[in-house]
């Protein structure tokens, strides 16, 4: 793939001056390793004050409040709130079936979590881009700091869609290299057949703040078929025999409606965001939008 | 055995099971990033339904379903029906003449037995065996035991009606060959030589037939089916039928016949009389009773005095009834013919004196011969060819028995049939046969013979006249002779040259008596018909002249048959098939044409009542009208539904599969 169209195709100008008004928003406050331009819930050493606390013996004498002592006669210690930088995790579905559609699931999916990391980097975020399912040699890069646009696009630009079909392994694996805490954004069409809940419940048990981002093709979503077909999974080459009629369309329709719903509440219970979108929206439309309105983004 | 439209409906479904694997579609393949979802909508939607419930566990249901049927084909389930019971089948189909009666509708009863046993043999189980044996007086295999119908039925159609009188017995026999195999005995044991196969006898019959009281069945299951109208038959036949001259001074010839009614109400017939095919004479008969007999005569005296080449006699009952068999009758009338007498004796008047009486030399031409002609070579020529009807030898054998009937007085006939005992003095006579033709109104208890010698005559001889000591007199039959041996001399020729009587006899009213019967019983004397009653299929001796080496006997279908003289020196024919006139043409001789005529005349043919049982073997036999019920089974039609099922299942399975 030629990285120069590429480039302009994952991120083109316009939604890059759109990314760069936004930040990344965490409903959680997190410790981070570096000073960043997050509130920590660590108390620190910023000017923004947040409590008091009693002076035990061996405190920074440089934080007594001495004009409540000079007041109550007592040892008072003032606690400020400590700024530390987010860690955002884009976690993208490499397996085989999400090459499909025009534009395919992949493109779009990368194209998303390129967007959103651009969104972390300018913020100066701890950016980390993982693709799912490929070999733990490919490791992604840490990146922060705007500079890392490219070297970020580069590698998304790299990630081939060849890797595993089991999404719970390949998210189980992601968990136990990467501890830290943060925001989460999994780009994936979820359709696993041995099912995406095992790797979503190990995504929760990170205290995480998740993301679930469902990625379908517009033939998926309302497919156009006819006649007396064998449907050839991708993945498996499993088949189906199906002849279609309005009401297998229809019916077919309801599974999805229904498998979408089940996924929704899946997450909600677990206090994950769920959303699912159609490569036929664009990556912009859905982030200025979509994503504001889930919080993830301001 | 399936129908054949059973059959194609079998060889159908391979065809059927071909059609529906071709018919099976052809998808067309479509790359899809996952079959979950599709999985999962079709999934649901079998499981929506009711009958998608069911077809989950459809396969489940059908092996069930087959089983059952698989099981209950092995429980062999049946109804009553009407296949035949058994295994092994004789059908004996009666051909007899009485056969030939329209009493049952369409076609004769031998048409309507046939269409009933080809209904049985469609009724028979492929495995059964049948065996097919045709009967009137004699019985024929027509196909032995085998299982194939067609074989049967062709064979069953190829039997043709006979004009013959009906016997059991013989069929009976032919039938239990198989049954009742024969057993040999040893001192020690009791074998028998083959295992028994029992059947089921099968018997088509108008019933017709004399009991058979000593016929064992053994293995063999008797059923008869009386064929025949339920009404009494219309038919009033000939059963009796004789020409003869009266003995007297004017020399009446007469035809005799006996009508029969066995209709069972009065009848009237017109009865016509035929002589060489013109009308010759006829009579009503009116007012025949029913089951009654009735006689009728006609007056042929003027035609046998007139006739100089044998005449053709026909018997015709002008009315048509069920049976005509026996509306015709057959005759010949002979222009009549002196016997030849040879009398070889030393000189003696008394014998010479009773054959030349006026009532032998009308019936006969006497010569006589000294002893010593029996030397020469015409006799050896005379005696062999059968010139005469009877040599008379007295006192005197010849070298070997002449080719014709003989009388002996005082003589052994040469060989060691005939053995003579020591003579007896005196001898006295204990007791005679008087019901024998030869000694017709003689009276013998006061004969006086001086002397005689017992006589050891043959097996199977007549005993005509006994003394205390022994048998004096005897007749016995040699081939087609007859040999009466008196043992005693009329007289003996002493060598002075005078004649000594031994008995008294010569001077009683007896004696010219018997020489008249002897000549009429062992001379045949004039005969104006031939071969006396010759029915259908038995067989007729033709007594030729010397001179004829061959004849030609043509039939009434105007068959032509050469025959050549026996070695009894007769001529012997069998083919009397069919009742009419046979032509005797003899060969490379001057004789002319010496036909013979054929008929039934058998009272038990003629009376077309169909008796409704039978007695065989001290059996009664019941007829039957209808088959004995038996079971139809179903199993094949079980097995037939499990095939059936199977092909469902498979249909089943492979669009479970597919989807």
């Amino acid at each position: 793939m030629n990285s120069q169209p590429a480039q302009s195709a994952l991120l083109p100008p316009e939604l890059l001056t759109q990314l760069e008004r936004m930040e990344l928003v965490s409903r959680k406050i997190f410790r981070g390793r570096m000073k960043g331009e997050r509130r920590s819930k660590r108390k620190g050493q910023s000017v923004e004050f947040a409590d008091f606390r009693n002076y035990v013996p061996g405190d920074d004498l440089r934080f007594i409040d001495w004009n409540l002592y000079a007041r109550l006669d007592k040892l008072f210690l003032k606690l400020f709130l400590e700024e530390e930088d987010l860690h955002f995790y884009a976690l993208v579905d490499c397996s085989p079936s999400m090459e499909f559609g025009d534009p395919s699931k992949f493109f779009y999916a990368k194209q998303l979590a390129a967007a959103l990391g651009y969104i972390g980097l300018c913020r100066s975020d701890r950016v980390k881009i993982e693709p799912l399912g490929l070999p733990v040699a490919r490791a992604a890069p840490v990146l922060r700091g705007r500079s890392s646009l490219w070297r970020m696009v580069d590698y998304l630009e790299k990630i081939p869609c060849s890797g595993t079909t089991n999404l719970s392994e390949s998210v189980k694996s992601f968990c136990l290299r990467n501890t830290g805490k943060g925001i989460l954004v999994l780009i994936t069409d979820l359709m696993d057949k041995s099912g995406y809940e095992s790797a979503l419940r190990s995504l929760v048990a990170q205290n995480l703040d998740v993301y679930v981002i469902q990625v379908l093709s517009q033939a998926e979503i309302d497919p156009d078929l006819k006649g007396d077909l064998r449907l050839v999974d991708i993945e498996d080459q499993d088949f189906a025999e199906v002849s279609i009629s309005p009401r297998l369309l229809d019916k077919y329709r309801r599974t999805l409606a229904a498998f979408i719903e089940g996924a929704r509440e899946f997450c909600s219970r677990r206090g994950i965001t769920y959303m699912m979108t159609s490569t036929d929206r664009p990556v912009d439309r859905l982030i200025s939008r979509y994503l504001r309105q889930r919080g993830l983004v301001r | 055995m399936l129908l054949p439209w059973q059959w194609a409906i079998l060889g159908l479904l391979p065809a059927l099971l071909v059609a529906l694997y071709f018919l099976k579609l052809r998808r067309q393949p479509l790359a899809v990033p996952s079959t979950y979802l599709w999985t999962k909508t079709l999934e649901d939607l079998h499981v929506n339904s009711l009958w998608q419930r069911l077809r989950q566990s459809l396969l489940l249901w059908l092996q069930l379903l087959m089983a059952l049927l698989i099981i209950l084909a092995c429980l062999r389930p049946g109804c009553e029906g009407t296949e035949l019971q058994g295994e092994r089948f004789i059908f004996l189909i009666d051909q007899s003449a009485s056969m030939s009666a329209t009493d049952v509708g369409e076609g004769t009863r031998l048409s309507e037995a046939k269409r009933r046993i080809s209904q049985m043999l469609d009724r028979m189980k492929p495995s059964d065996s049948a065996m097919l044996i045709s009967f009137s007086n004699q019985a024929e295999v027509v196909q032995s035991y085998t299982r194939n119908k067609s074989q049967l039925k062709k064979k069953l159609e190829s039997i043709s009606q006979t004009e013959r009188a009906t016997d059991l017995t013989e069929a009976l026999v032919a039938a239990s060959g198989l049954a009742n195999p024969g057993r040999t005995s040893t001192e020690e044991t009791d074998i028998q030589v083959a295992d028994s196969l029992p059947a089921k006898l099968m018997i088509y019959s108008d019933g017709g037939v004399t009991s058979v009281p000593d016929f064992y069945l053994g293995n063999l299951t008797l059923e008869y089916f009386p064929i025949g109208g339920l009404e009494p038959p219309h038919n009033v036949g000939i059963t009796a039928f004789a020409v003869s001259d009266e003995s007297g001074a004017d020399r009446k010839m007469q035809l005799f016949a006996q009508l029969r009614n066995s209709f069972d109400a009065e009848r009237s017939v017109n009865l016509s009389l035929l002589v060489e095919g013109k009308l010759f004479d006829a009579k009503a008969v009116v007012k025949l009773a029913p089951g009654q007999s009735q006689g009728v005569s006609f007056d042929l005296t003027a035609l046998a005095a007139s006739i100089r080449e044998p005449q053709q006699l026909q018997l015709k009952i002008e009315e048509s009834d069920d049976y005509l068999q026996d509306n015709v009758i057959y005759g010949i009338l002979n222009p009549p013919r002196p016997a030849q007498l040879l009398v070889v004796s030393a000189g003696n008047d008394y014998l010479r004196l009773a054959l030349e009486t006026e009532a032998i030399s009308r019936q006969a031409e006497v010569r006589f011969v000294p002893r010593a002609y029996l030397e020469t070579r015409e006799y050896l020529a005379d005696a062999s060819l059968g010139k005469y009807d009877l040599m008379i030898f007295d006192n005197c054998a010849p070298p070997q028995m002449p080719l014709c009937n003989t009388l002996f007085f005082g003589a052994a006939p040469p060989g060691d049939a005939w053995k003579f005992g020591e003579k007896k003095f005196p001898t006295l006579v204990a007791n005679f046969d008087q019901t024998h033709p030869v000694m017709n109104a003689l009276q013998l208890l006061r004969l006086t013979i001086v002397e005689s010698a017992p006589i050891q005559p043959p097996v199977g001889s007549t005993i005509l006249l006994e003394s205390a000591d022994g048998p004096i007199m005897a007749v016995n039959s040699r081939d087609s002779f007859q040999d009466l041996v008196i043992s005693f001399p009329l007289a003996e020729l002493q060598e002075n040259g005078e004649l000594t009587m031994n008995t008294n006899w010569p001077s009683q009213l007896s004696f010219p008596l018997f020489i008249q019967n002897a000549v009429n019983y062992l001379a045949g004397g004039a005969r104006y018909i031939t071969s006396e009653n010759v029915s259908p299929g038995s067989l007729v001796r033709l007594r030729l002249p010397a001179s004829v080496v061959e004849v030609a006997v043509t039939t009434p279908g105007k068959r032509t048959e050469q025959l050549a003289r026996g070695r009894d020196g007769g001529f012997s024919f069998s083919g009397t098939e069919r009742t009419g006139w046979y032509q005797v043409q003899p060969a490379g001789s001057d004789v002319g044409n010496l036909p013979f005529a054929v008929n039934l005349l058998d009272v038990r043919e003629s009376d077309l009542t169909v008796r409704e049982k039978m007695e065989i073997g001290h059996e009664e036999v019941v007829g039957q009208t209808a088959i004995e019920p038996a079971r139809t089974e179903f199993w094949r039609w079980l097995v037939a539904a499990a095939l059936l099922v199977v092909i469902v299942e498979w249909v089943v399975y492979n669009r479970r599969v597919g989807m």
